[in-house]
């Protein structure tokens, strides 16, 4: 176990916690709730990528094993949403982000190593692993974000006016961000996809017959559902509720693929 | 007798929109519908709002107001908005005496209003006035109450924090908008209707970084003068379709008995706007919009309903201010109870005023004539003289009098006394007080404002009068 871990923990817990209280609350004082919270959580980045840093130096590389790479995926997630937060102060994100980092990040650390799949240091698979985890990691900001817009649309449409709905971001300021992060992440993903396609191809002999597999599978439908999302929002305007569902549907394929692999191990690449 | 003031109505408080929009005058209605009540009533005034719909009336008789009353409105509500009284009655409050007086004032000071602070209320009321004055409805007991209620929200208006911390119908239109669009600069607001509240919600939008500004109205002329107003462009009511494609906050605030704003209308312009929010504040009754416009999809519509449920959140916030507010109302209402008490007792002060000086005056004349040589100073000097022993002499008995306002044991007391042989004034004394330590009237009253005239009713029959529902 990495030396920063407890500390890592420790910060992301204090994080999620000023969070919650930031968005359960409807004082406006709570705003200092919030930058605290922020700062919190960039002190837990920098300790994680301490972590990340002491585990290269010991041999661990990120990509060599599963759970390395879901730790990884944590502090991406973490990295993407607060680069966000200097455009998108959304509190109420992060109070659902962190958290989902946290169990990422403990399922990583307290889960039994997976090994890694075969050549994963070549430079494909690097290219692969990374960019797929970064496309994701940029994903599960748009999905959690679509999250919080579905939990406002609902609250603005029927009217109720409670705690939730003050601490409630803009609804056109949330599909802003759902848009970029879609932007930003469907390139990194795609180049992820022809990447890993090339890869496991040239495994062991390749062969398409490689890529008849639930991860492949998984993972096709996730780049088609946000190349569709990203093709309807130019092409016709698509915005609001429905692409913050296709978002989670995508996202949660793009999840399904990680959970595959947490749960079976490389075996399958 | 006295009359009694009864206020029969309903209101956010017990009747839904769609019973209120059914319920509400127009505004060309009030002042037939007021005289439609004459014939019930010594007095009528409607007040008729996006939020309740009140008939204040002095009655001549108190034995029954309260059902008299309510029954008068019914009848008006039937025969004029074909509303049956098995509809509205469920939703149908009444108050009669002290307890509609305190309703009164309460309204006009915008406590009983969905927001309460809000100033819209304080104009509404000040328009019924004027409308049941133009319909010669309105006279002395129902004018002496409505200014007192008048002066009752200045004071609160100036004396506490409830207005300047409270949200309005339009500022919780703006609060709304930012749920959707987070800042507003730069988004274009239509304004459809030509009415107050569309112009105050205007202006709330504007002044938080909304425009520009779209008007349109049926009546063109309309549109161009309140756009000019409030700095906007106006623009005929047939484009109202084009419009809703470029618009991002739609004021809806118009006089129309049925919606203007259809879903397909809205459906049409969500295909031009290519799914852009689109977020419509309809505070008009009846309301403009259709309910299902609701349903399509990025439309966000909010009816005054709404708006009362969401700042039915920041009453807490509000409470302390409106908890001093009531306290000045409760002042207020008992200084007018006192002041009325007072104008009963106008006649008996008069008379013993004038059976003194009358006396002074003749045994000054009689001394004067006996004074052959008395220059003019010196007549002027004794005429003071037997004012000034007047006014000594009248002194203790006038402010007790004043102090007791109409209880009959001292005023009919000062009469038998005095040997003032005439009547008080019909209409103008209090009923009896109970009897002390038993009812109110005990507490400090004013002595000097008793020299108000003596004609007209008081609402002295309304103080035992309790309230019915």
């Amino acid at each position: 176990m990495p030396p920063a871990f407890p500390l890592t923990l420790a910060l992301y817990a204090v994080s999620c916690t000023l969070y919650l209280a930031h968005s359960s609350t409807g004082e406006r004082a709570t705003q200092r709730l919030a930058d605290v919270a922020r700062i919190a959580l960039a002190a837990a980045f920098v300790s994680h990528a301490v972590d990340i840093g002491y585990l290269c130096v010991q041999g661990t590389h990120p990509f060599v094993d599963v759970r390395e790479v879901l730790s990884f995926l944590a502090w991406l997630t973490i990295g993407a949403y607060l680069a966000t937060t200097f455009r998108y102060p959304l509190p109420l994100v992060g109070a659902l982000l962190v958290p989902v980092t946290i169990v990422l990040d403990v399922a990583a650390r307290l889960g039994p190593a997976r090994g890694g799949p075969a050549h994963a240091s070549t430079l494909l698979g690097t290219m692969h692993i990374g960019l797929a985890t970064a496309g994701v990691a940029i994903f599960a900001v748009a999905a959690v974000d679509a999250a919080v817009y579905l939990v406002a649309e609902g609250q603005l449409k029927r009217r109720r006016f409670g705690p939730l709905f003050k601490k409630g971001p803009p609804l056109e300021k949330l599909d802003q961000l759902n848009r970029r992060c879609i932007l930003l992440g469907f390139p990194l993903f795609t180049v992820a996809m022809i990447t890993g396609t090339i890869w496991v191809m040239r495994l062991q002999g390749g062969g398409a017959h490689r890529l008849l597999t639930p991860q492949y599978a998984m993972s096709t439908l996730a780049w088609v559902l946000f190349a569709g999302l990203l093709v309807a929002r130019v092409a016709v305007g698509l915005r609001g509720r429905r692409a913050a569902l296709v978002t989670l549907a995508g996202f949660g394929a793009a999840l399904g693929v990680v959970a595959i692999y947490y749960l079976r191990g490389p075996a399958g690449v | 007798m006295s009359d009694v003031l009864v206020v029969t109505g309903l209101s956010h408080h017990t009747a839904p929109v769609d019973v209120r929009e059914r319920a509400a005058f127009q505004e060309g209605e009030l002042e037939e519908a007021n005289r439609r009540l004459a014939g019930h009533a010594s007095e009528t005034m409607i007040l008729s709002t996006c939020n309740r719909v009140e008939i204040y009336l002095t009655l001549p008789d108190p034995a029954g107001a309260a059902e008299r009353g309510r029954r008068a409105v019914e009848k008006l509500l039937a025969e004029v908005r074909l509303l049956d009284a098995v509809v509205v009655g469920p939703h149908l409050y009444t108050h009669t005496g002290e307890d509609a007086v305190r309703h009164l004032f309460r309204v006009a000071s915008s406590l009983d209003s969905m927001v309460v602070g809000e100033p819209q209320i304080l104009g509404q009321v000040k328009d019924a006035f004027q409308h049941a004055t133009r319909a010669g409805t309105i006279r002395n007991t129902l004018g002496r109450v409505l200014q007192r209620a008048f002066a009752a929200a200045k004071r609160v208006r100036t004396e506490t924090e409830v207005a300047r911390s409270s949200s309005s119908v339009a500022s919780a239109a703006v609060e709304l908008a930012r749920h959707i669009f987070g800042d507003l600069t730069g988004k274009e607001v239509l304004v459809i209707g030509a009415g107050k509240m569309g112009d105050l919600a205007a202006r709330h939008l504007v002044s938080a970084g909304a425009g520009p500004l779209l008007v349109t109205n049926r009546t063109f002329e309309r549109a161009q003068s309140l756009a000019g107003r409030i700095g906007g462009k106006a623009h005929p009511w047939e484009s109202l379709p084009q419009l809703l494609t470029v618009a991002d906050i739609v004021l809806c605030s118009t006089g129309a008995p049925e919606p203007v704003v259809k879903r397909e209308m809205v459906q049409r312009a969500m295909k031009a706007r290519r799914g852009r929010w689109l977020c419509f504040i309809d505070i008009a009754v009846p309301r403009d919009v259709e309910a299902q416009v609701g349903d399509v999809e990025n439309v966000y519509l909010y009816d005054v309903d709404a708006l009362s449920s969401m700042v039915d959140d920041h009453l807490a916030e509000r409470r302390r201010e409106a908890e001093i507010a009531e306290r000045i109302i409760a002042e207020e209402v008992q200084r007018f109870l006192v002041a009325e008490r007072s104008l009963g007792v106008v006649p008996t002060i008069r008379a013993l005023r004038e059976q003194f000086s009358s006396v002074a005056r003749a045994e000054v004349a009689r001394t004067l004539g006996k004074l052959e040589g008395a220059s003019q100073h010196d007549r002027r000097v004794i005429e003071a003289l037997a004012e000034a022993i007047v006014n000594k002499l009248l002194h203790a008995p006038l402010t007790a009098l004043k102090r007791e306002g109409e209880s009959d044991g001292l005023v009919s007391a000062t009469r038998t006394l005095f040997a003032i042989e005439e009547p008080p004034a019909s209409g103008t004394i209090l009923p009896p007080l109970p009897p002390p330590g038993e009812g109110r009237g005990e507490g400090p009253l004013e002595t000097g404002s008793g020299s108000g005239s003596g004609s007209g009713s008081s609402l002295g029959g309304t103080l035992e009068a309790g309230r019915a529902k």
